[in-house]
């Protein structure tokens, strides 16, 4: 029977040692999570502040926090209390490790702050990745928009981890390209909880292995960038790219 | 700035390569399939269209090819106010190139725009390469006085189907009210999963100042007037 190298060449069998390394590290298997419906959830008095708005999305129900004739760039400068509001409001949403210390500083100059998920039964703390399980500032039509990207987890579902190879098959077949292509320097491999954007509304929120293919230009100068992403864990009742949103095989 | 351009209602045009056919065995092996490259602008000319503005597909593949765009057969770059382009790109010593289905287009050499255009689009990998001095190649491009902004990626950008909703997104802030800047800016950093493509919004203007300023104040209601000189002078906002 052929092996993944044999289907998906060198880079696949690098891809597989570091996706067997993190099922070894991580006993009991990271749970996946419901996330709760809150378009309907109102935000609580005590957080609102004069001279912001509070409000959340109507698509994905994600609070964002407006602060009128604010930039972006401007935002270290006038953070006190802005940064009580983003810290309460991404309290308020779901209990999160926040990826820096200063929160407003941080998001005036890097755009964004990530979250980790703690998982006590692990003593371990886990990254969301994906476009959302962040922090994140914009320059609005007003001023200043903060979304909090952080959806509330209202129920845990023990899962059990999915064969590496068949992880690895996923994330593979998902680039599109030749194995034969793909050198190991070619992909960047993670593992994370994966959050979608505020565009999009989400019902779970799964362990998953993150791949990101970057095949550098070459003789002709075309570069080609892929990001894949396969479930780590199932779980049952769960559909297997449930929360993936279009990113799902 | 002069006083923003009386536009009734802006047309949006969008094209994209999926599949690519260039001559030589390096090529065909290299230039790879673009599987969604067909999300990005779909989605920008759908959602624009839902919003009730005009939206039309003027190229793909076969129909998307320089001779398209560079007067030989037509200018459908030119055929509204904003032109979004989904493909391969890469930026060489020449400039920026789109490759295209057979054919690789150089809107430097060749020229962006006549006369109707204003913001370019170019969801592709490397409008520009911030490694490299990148502006003076843009500033010595033939551009139409009309272009006044293109928007695009500094380095690579993303060909997933989970990426390409970053179209979607860019027609979402544009209709909140956003600035182009702002607008694709916002909708690249919300939509891609963080290190996977950075955004980069161009003003173009006569002056850096005046460059500065359409970047700051062109949006959907509030359409930038032509440039008042030959000068092409660039501001980036990131």
């Amino acid at each position: 029977m052929p092996g993944i190298e044999d289907c998906h060449g060198p880079a696949s069998k690098a891809a597989l040692a570091g996706v067997r390394e993190t099922v070894q590290l991580l006993s009991p298997p990271p749970p996946l999570f419901r996330l709760a419906e809150r378009l309907d959830v109102p935000i609580p008095q005590r957080i609102h502040r004069a001279g912001t708005l509070i409000n959340r999305r109507s698509d994905s129900g994600v609070i964002e926090i407006k602060t009128p004739g604010i930039r972006l760039s401007a935002m270290a400068e006038s953070a006190a209390t802005l940064e009580q509001t983003i810290i309460q409001v991404a309290a308020f949403e779901d209990q999160r490790t926040l990826q820096a210390n200063a929160i407003a500083a941080a998001i005036g100059k890097q755009g964004r702050v990530q979250t980790l998920v703690n998982l006590p039964e692990n003593n371990r703390a886990v990254a969301v990745l994906g476009p959302g399980g962040a922090i994140i500032g914009s320059d609005g039509a007003d001023g200043l928009e903060i979304a909090v990207v952080i959806r509330h987890r209202e129920q845990s579902l023990p899962s059990t981890w999915r064969k590496p190879e068949a992880v690895i098959e996923e994330l593979f077949t998902g680039f599109g390209i030749p194995g034969s292509d793909i050198s190991p320097s070619d992909v960047r491999l993670r593992f994370g909880y994966f959050e979608l954007s505020k565009y999009d509304r989400q019902s779970t929120m799964r362990p998953v292995f993150l791949a990101v293919l970057d095949l550098k230009a070459d003789e002709t100068g075309v570069p080609y960038r892929f990001v894949a992403v396969a479930a780590a864990t199932n779980a049952p009742g769960v559909a297997a790219d449930e929360g993936l949103g279009s990113w799902g095989v | 700035m002069s006083a923003p351009l009386k536009i009734d209602m802006v047309k949006c045009a969008g094209a994209w390569c999926v599949a690519f056919d260039h001559k030589g065995l390096l090529n065909r092996l290299r230039r790879r399939t673009l599987a969604y490259a067909y999300l990005p602008a779909g989605l920008f000319l759908s959602e624009m269209q839902a919003a009730g503005y005009s939206g039309t597909v003027v190229g793909c593949d076969q129909s998307c090819e320089v001779s398209n765009v560079d007067g030989t057969t037509g200018h459908v770059d030119d055929t509204g106010e904003i032109f979004y382009l989904s493909s391969h790109g890469r930026f060489t010593s020449s400039g920026f190139d789109a490759i295209l289905h057979r054919t690789i287009w150089s809107p430097g050499s060749t020229g962006l725009g006549v006369s109707r255009l204003i913001v370019a689009v170019f969801d592709t990998c490397f409008l520009v390469d911030g490694s490299v001095n990148w502006r003076l190649r843009w500033q010595a491009a033939t551009v139409a006085p009309s272009v006044r902004i293109i928007l695009g990626f500094d380095g690579p950008a993303p060909g997933d189907k989970g990426s390409g909703k970053r179209g979607a997104a860019f027609a979402t802030e544009l209709l909140n009210g956003k600035t182009f800047a702002d607008a694709w800016l916002d909708a690249v950093k919300n939509s891609l999963t963080p290190g996977t493509g950075t955004g980069v919004a161009i003003g173009v203007g006569t002056s850096a100042a005046d460059a500065k300023q359409v970047l700051a104040s062109a949006r959907l209601t509030s359409m930038p007037p032509p440039r008042s000189g030959p000068t092409i002078s660039l501001h980036a906002q990131y």
